[in-house]
């Protein structure tokens, strides 16, 4: 079971990677809440699973059973969660406005960086990227 | 871990600097943009007040648990806080003239930076791998924005992505190491690691650890997390990146050697590694990237790339002694680049920002005083004696001489000699060669005023230094104390 | 009486304060009052301390820096001392007439007076930490100095050159002495001295030994860092007269002395000393030959004499040192006499280069007669201080076992070229018929000549009164290099020995070479070789080497383009995580029976089978979607493992992203499809399926470990009794980690701001509009 959930996380990672990793940035985006969801499943998974039972007192007892969930986890993770979605939505603005000012969600166009300081010395490297841009 | 009631009051000036983020917030937002001036002051004064409760709560003495033990009030987040907060003061000082003469007179802006300082005193209190993350994304994310605010440049545009993309990133890198911490040990409180990480560790605490640390190189800026520099400080606008350059820098080095001294301290020889390979790499690349710069801020960024490798040689002594050299390069890091950044913000031709190096040349004709100021830091930079750069190379040196790290220490001392190659570049421009177009005069009163003081302090710093060094030996030893 | 150790250095530094207000016309008197009075203060500390025992004062301790801070007059230190500020007094009367009118004179004298301060400095602190900083500070001035003539490009570049590689030098020095320190536990000199055995029973004696050599020989421009030196003759004459005869580039030969009672027995430190200065004295003899212009033939010269002074300290007998301190007094006499020689000549004549000149003595005669005498010191003639050091070296040579031979001939061949210079400065210059040159010549003013005179004056009555310079200059001083007592006998004649036959010999050679000169420079010069594969040159391509890689590197690191940084990142990272597990032998599986396999599994599927549909949507809106179905599917694998609360908020979460990104992913290209080329596919895909390995592997490595679950135990025991909670992870969110809570819900607050501020004034242009 658990080993299960492993190759599920690393499918998961791989995905959000290969995402994060495309031209336009809305699929980075995608990337990102993906590998958020990685990540939050690898908490999980960190602190064990298996129970079904969540973790409550039961209404007789003083303390949890030990066939509850892990408690701790849980809230790391509602923790990860309610953050990741803060940074998706501003992550979300930052593309809206690339969108209504620059008109474009590549950040290839709107690149700016060592090629003009130093023309001469580009080596190999750089031409062949802005060739694959074409 | 006793049960205790909730005790906030060692976190007051946290929950205070809080509260007026929010007043400065309900100020801005009634007045709108007129009151830049206004909320930036009162931002500032919100700091004096904060640093003032800081020295009223915590003071050199002892060290206080809050929040059930998620937040540790001590002289070593007492003295990163202090010049955290200093650094934050002067960038918003900084930015005053420039939002108004761009055009981008923004509320939002002093309060982001007030809300960012936040996030950075948590996590130089963080006491929990949590804890850390949540104070980590909290100044992320108010930088994020900041960095973003200025909207008509193509430059800032992207330079606000770029930071964004990367930084989400290694934050992320940061929680994955967290988790793999927590599945192999069972804990994320800092003193229940500290009790169970010794001896041999696990494979999986050492890879935990390597991401913590990959995170945390991001934030430094340090090899191979770095990438992110030269194109941010040179997209944002001026006052930003000299926000960028101090106070997060500081907060992310004084994070950086808690989580490795306090949970981690008991393996350092397994660590010890990673941190040395960090410094090396960053401290070259540093001083050899930096030769070829036309641009003034890219300049400052593989500086600051450097400096960081530099101080992280401290850090890698894994010694009491060589964490007072950490803290000791910070502040003066700190001073320094303020010193900097307010003159760069001061070059100007007919009302337009200029930031070629080239634009420097023949300064001590026409601004003798900002000439022999400049001089001053990158003299200083250079860590040439008697200034007060020449100490924090000193103190992190001899950590590493200490430490037996003696390939560490050479690397230091050749990638010094490379760097001073570029920071002497500029004062032979300065004095040597002949000015092309005058820059704008006057500079700003509150400029005058911050080139002054940290061109003093940078170069009296050696006639009475004891405050500091005692301040920074006492912070590290609390660290060691815990 | 201590004090008075410290009062130059005071001065020094009011002066330099005080001498930014004066007038160029009156800057420089004011260094001369301060040089007069510091030549004045050591005269009368060296009275007091002719029994050997040193002098010490509290100077600048700074016990938070570790720094012990004090002051130390010993012999060696003196002669140091009396050098600097009595040649100094005389360089600022030169430079006062030499740069008569020049607007800039206030600077120059300030530097050199900030300059001159150093310099005592440096040879009479006691803590390493002050020696540095005096150190440095002199690397400082003199590029500040050198760089005097600023239009001029070759000045600049000297400047930067010497800068960076005596202060660069400077720096391995530090790193040496702060390995002695350690070693030590202390930054007292003479403590580390005393403590030898300590020193060099340290693992790192040997290393810091080394770093301690490179640092004084960048100083000293001793081989392979001498090519700073000629260039550095792009500064003022006084500037040269001073620091690059007299002085700074002592200070290396200064150190090597001082630091020679603990490494004299060191067999490494005796023979890099040695062959490094006798390789240094004759390079510097040969490539004085090519040389035309007056100032850099000097230049050259001092060259020889620093290599024979690194010679004699490194040949460790006695007599060696007794010879060496002979040597510097009297090159320190004669060379500053030459250099401001070569300066008035330049300055009378409009020319310096050596061809051009001669017969001059009829137009200036006053400087003819200091000429004469200080060539005649140089050419080591009697009665002559000059003759006295040659002696001894011969002397000292001849003890020096099996290498001595070749030691003697090489100083042979080196005395011989200092021989010719001294002809070719008093003979051909001022002998000969006058050759017409650019100005018409005539002696300069008083206060220019006050200095070759007295300097030359003074190298005689040093040969007349060898008896006192041997008890007064030379004994304390080497006593101090060897670390024990020596008395100096020194007296002009010696009869008639193998000594006196060598002296002879080095001036037939130096007459030959002299004759030989107009053939011998031609054809020197004519060698291109030398300039190619010179040290100059190493340096330059060095410097440009440098500069190459720092563009190389940047354009392949610093691209600029975000999707590179992305994959470095997640490339570094992936390879790192596999190559720890592979190496540390990290690789495990967990237990089958840990789990049998249910329908909960049915929630992964979905994970996975969401992740993969989102890379192969064909379209924008298709990937939304899909990266939809993958938040679902965790919320049920939340719900199935006992995590109802995350699994609401993670619904929740999800359907209000999913719901925003297609609201606000209206107005862009939904229908795009992913555009990577196929080779781009490729590589990403390759960087992405190392990156899902990894995190598989290591999670892997994490099952298959025992779970330590003390902490949830205690927070499931602690919830109810403490917090008065049956929800546990409630109870841990809202007062067990409430400043985590906290801290999210400020970021989800930032988060809405920030979304405020950037929306702001799209929302204001909207309205407009």
């Amino acid at each position: 079971m658990e080993s299960l959930f492993a190759i599920a996380i690393g499918i998961l990672t791989a995905a959000a990677v290969y995402m994060f990793l495309a031209r336009d940035l809305p699929r980075v985006l995608i990337g990102f809440i993906m590998l958020g969801t990685a990540v939050n499943m690898l908490i999980l998974a960190a602190g064990r699973i298996g129970s079904i039972v969540p973790a409550l007192v039961a209404g007789n007892e003083s303390a949890l059973t030990a066939a509850a969930a892990n408690p701790l986890p849980q809230a790391l993770i509602l923790t990860a969660i309610v953050i990741g979605f803060g940074l998706a939505a501003f992550a979300l603005m930052l593309i809206v406005k690339s969108q209504r000012i620059l008109g474009t969600v590549m950040p290839e166009e709107m690149q700016e960086a060592e090629g003009d300081v130093a023309p001469q010395a580009l080596p190999a490297p750089a031409p062949a990227r802005r060739k694959d841009a074409a | 871990m006793e049960p205790t009631t909730l005790v906030l009051l060692p976190a007051i000036p946290e929950i205070f600097l809080a509260c007026a983020a929010m007043a400065l917030l309900m100020i801005g937002v009634f007045i709108g943009d007129k009151s830049l001036r206004l909320v930036s002051w009162l931002a500032v004064g919100s700091f004096v007040v904060t640093a003032v409760l800081l020295y009223a709560f915590t003071g050199w003495g002892g060290r206080e648990l809050a929040f059930d033990g998620l937040f540790v009030a001590d002289p070593f987040a007492l003295f990163a806080k202090l010049f955290i907060l200093l650094g934050s003061a002067v960038a918003i000082i900084l930015s005053m003239d420039y939002l108004e003469r761009e055009n981008t007179a923004r509320f939002e802006y002093p309060v982001l930076i007030v809300l960012a300082t936040v996030g950075m005193m948590m996590m130089v209190s963080a006491n929990s791998l949590i804890s850390l993350y949540v104070g980590l994304e909290l100044q992320s994310l108010a930088l994020y924005v900041v960095a973003a605010i200025r909207r008509d440049t193509i430059r800032s545009t992207e330079a606000g992505l770029k930071y964004f993309v990367l930084g989400a990133l290694s934050s992320g890198m940061l929680l994955y190491g967290s988790s793999m911490i927590y599945g192999f040990t069972g804990s994320i409180d800092f003193a229940v690691l500290a009790e169970r990480v010794q001896g041999e560790a696990s494979v999986g605490v050492i890879v935990g650890i390597v991401f913590l640390a990959a995170g945390l190189a991001f934030k430094v800026s340090a090899v191979p997390f770095h990438m992110w520099t030269p194109d941010v400080y040179e997209g944002a606008p001026t006052p930003v990146t000299a926000l960028f350059a101090t106070a997060p820098k500081f907060a992310a080095i004084a994070l950086f050697c808690r989580v490795m001294m306090e949970p981690f301290g008991g393996i350092a020889d397994q660590w010890q590694q990673i941190v040395v390979l960090i410094s090396i790499g960053s401290m070259i690349l540093g001083a050899l990237a930096a030769i070829n710069q036309t641009n003034i801020k890219r300049l400052m960024a593989y500086s600051s790339i450097g400096h960081m490798g530099y101080a992280l040689i401290g850090l890698a002594a894994g010694s009491e002694i060589g964490v007072r050299g950490v803290l000791i390069y910070m502040a003066i890091y700190i001073v320094m680049n303020v010193g900097t950044f307010a003159i760069i913000l001061c070059m100007r031709q007919q009302g337009r920002m200029v930031e070629n190096i080239s634009d420097l040349a023949g300064l001590s004709k026409t601004h003798p005083m900002m000439a022999v100021a400049l001089t001053i830091f990158m003299f200083s930079m250079a860590g040439i004696p008697p200034l007060a750069g020449f100490f924090s190379k000193l103190y992190v040196f001899l950590a590493a001489i200490e430490a037996q790290l003696y390939t560490l220490a050479v690397i230091g001392v050749v990638s010094s000699v490379v760097g001073a190659f570029y920071y002497l570049r500029i004062v032979k421009l300065m004095y040597f060669d002949e000015p092309v177009e005058t820059l704008d005069r006057p500079i700003g009163r509150e400029m005058g005023a911050v080139i002054a003081v940290s061109g003093l302090f940078t170069l009296l710093f050696f006639v009475w230094p004891a405050p500091i060094l005692n301040a920074a030996a006492q912070a590290a030893a609390s660290l060691f104390a815990g | 009486m201590t004090h008075l150790l410290a009062l130059p250095l005071l001065m020094g530094i009011v002066a330099s304060l005080a001498g930014t207000r004066l007038p160029p016309r009156h800057a420089p008197l004011l260094g001369a009052a301060v040089a007069a009075a510091c030549f004045a203060a050591y005269g009368f500390l060296g009275l007091g301390m002719a029994d050997g025992v040193a002098v010490e004062a509290a100077f600048w301790s700074v016990p938070a820096l570790g720094i012990g801070g004090g002051l130390r007059l010993d012999g060696l230190g003196l002669v140091f001392a009396l050098l600097i500020s009595g040649i100094g007094f005389f360089i600022f009367l030169y430079a006062h007439r030499y740069l008569e009118g020049d607007k800039r004179l206030t600077r120059l004298s300030v530097m050199l007076t900030l300059f001159m301060t150093a310099m005592l400095g440096a040879v009479t602190a006691d803590d390493v930490i002050v020696l540095f900083i005096f150190w440095e500070m002199t690397s400082l001035t003199s590029f500040f100095l050198v760089g005097y003539d600023h239009e001029k490009p070759g000045a600049r570049q000297a400047a930067l050159q010497a800068l960076l590689v005596t202060a660069g030098g400077g720096l391995v020095l530090l790193a040496g002495l702060l390995m002695l320190t350690v070693a030590t536990g202390t930054s007292s000199l003479s403590a580390i001295i005393a403590m030898r055995d300590i020193v060099l029973t340290d693992p790192t004696a040997t290393a810091a030994m080394l770093l301690i050599i490179v640092g004084c020989f960048t100083k000293s421009a001793q081989i392979p860092f001498h090519f700073w030196l000629p260039n550095a003759m792009a500064a003022p004459t006084p500037v040269s007269a001073y620091l690059h005869s007299a002085t700074m580039v002592k200070l290396g030969i200064y150190l090597l002395a001082r630091m020679n009672p603990l490494y004299q027995d060191e067999a490494l430190w005796q023979s890099i000393l040695t062959w490094f200065g006798l390789g240094t004295a004759a390079l510097g003899a040969l490539l004085a030959l090519r040389e035309t212009d007056l100032k850099r033939i000097l230049a050259y010269t001092t060259l020889t004499a620093l290599g024979t002074l690194t010679l004699l300290i490194g040949a460790a007998p006695t007599l060696t040192l007794t010879a060496a301190m002979a040597f510097l007094v009297a090159h320190a006499l004669y060379k500053a006499a030459m250099f401001m020689i070569a300066g008035i000549v330049d300055h009378e004549t409009g020319t310096r280069d050596a061809r051009a000149l001669g017969g001059l003595r009829k137009a200036m005669p006053a400087t003819a007669i200091a000429t004469v005498l200080a060539a005649l010191s140089m050419a080591g003639l009697p009665p002559f201080i000059g003759f006295l050091g040659k002696e001894l070296i011969y002397e000292s040579l001849l003890e020096a076992g099996p290498a001595a031979l070749l030691l003697i001939a090489g100083m042979l061949f080196v005395n011989g070229v200092n021989v010719a210079v001294a002809g070719l400065m008093a003979i051909r210059l001022f002998f000969g018929g006058q050759r017409p040159t650019p100005a018409r010549p005539h002696d300069p003013p008083a206060g220019m000549l006050a200095g070759p005179w007295t300097l030359a004056a003074l190298g005689l009555a040093g040969g007349l009164l060898s008896g006192a310079v041997g008890l007064w200059i030379v004994g304390p001083s080497a006593g101090a290099i060897l670390g024990a007592p020596v008395t100096a006998d020194l007296y002009l004649w010696h009869g008639f020995n193998l000594v006196l036959g060598l002296s002879g010999l080095t001036l037939a050679t130096g007459g030959a070479l002299y004759l030989g000169w107009p053939r011998i420079q031609p054809w020197l010069a004519g060698i291109a070789a030398i300039d190619r594969f010179g040290a100059n040159a190493g340096y330059e391509k060095g410097l440009a080497g440098i500069i190459r890689l720092s563009e190389v590197s940047t354009a392949l690191i610093q691209h600029g383009d975000l999707r590179g940084y992305l994959r470095t990142l997640f490339l570094v990272t992936a390879a790192g995580l596999l190559l720890t597990l592979l190496l540390r032998d990290g690789f495990a599986l967990p237990g089958f029976d840990s789990g049998t396999v249910d329908i909960r599994a049915l929630a992964f599927l979905g994970i996975a089978g969401g992740a993969l549909a989102t890379v192969f949507a064909r379209t924008l809106f298709g990937a939304v979607v899909c990266s939809g179905l993958v938040g679902f599917a965790t919320a049920l694998a939340f719900l199935f493992f006992g995590a109802p609360d995350v699994a609401f908020t993670q619904f929740a979460v999800e359907t209000l992203l999913v719901a925003i990104l297609a609201f606000a992913l209206v107005k862009m290209p939904i229908r795009r499809a992913d555009d990577r080329t196929a080779r781009d596919r490729v590589k990403d895909g390759g960087i992405a399926i190392a990156s899902g390995v990894a995190v598989t592997a290591l999670l892997l490595a994490v099952l298959a470990t025992p779970f330590d679950s003390r902490l949830s135990d205690w927070f499931g025991n602690a919830s109810l009794t403490d917090a008065f909670g049956r929800n546990v992870v409630n109870v841990i969110l809202v007062d067990f980690r409430a400043l985590d809570t906290l801290g999210e819900i400020t970021v989800l607050a930032i988060a809405a701001f920030a979304v405020l501020a950037l929306l702001r004034p799209m929302l204001q242009e909207t309205r407009k509009s």
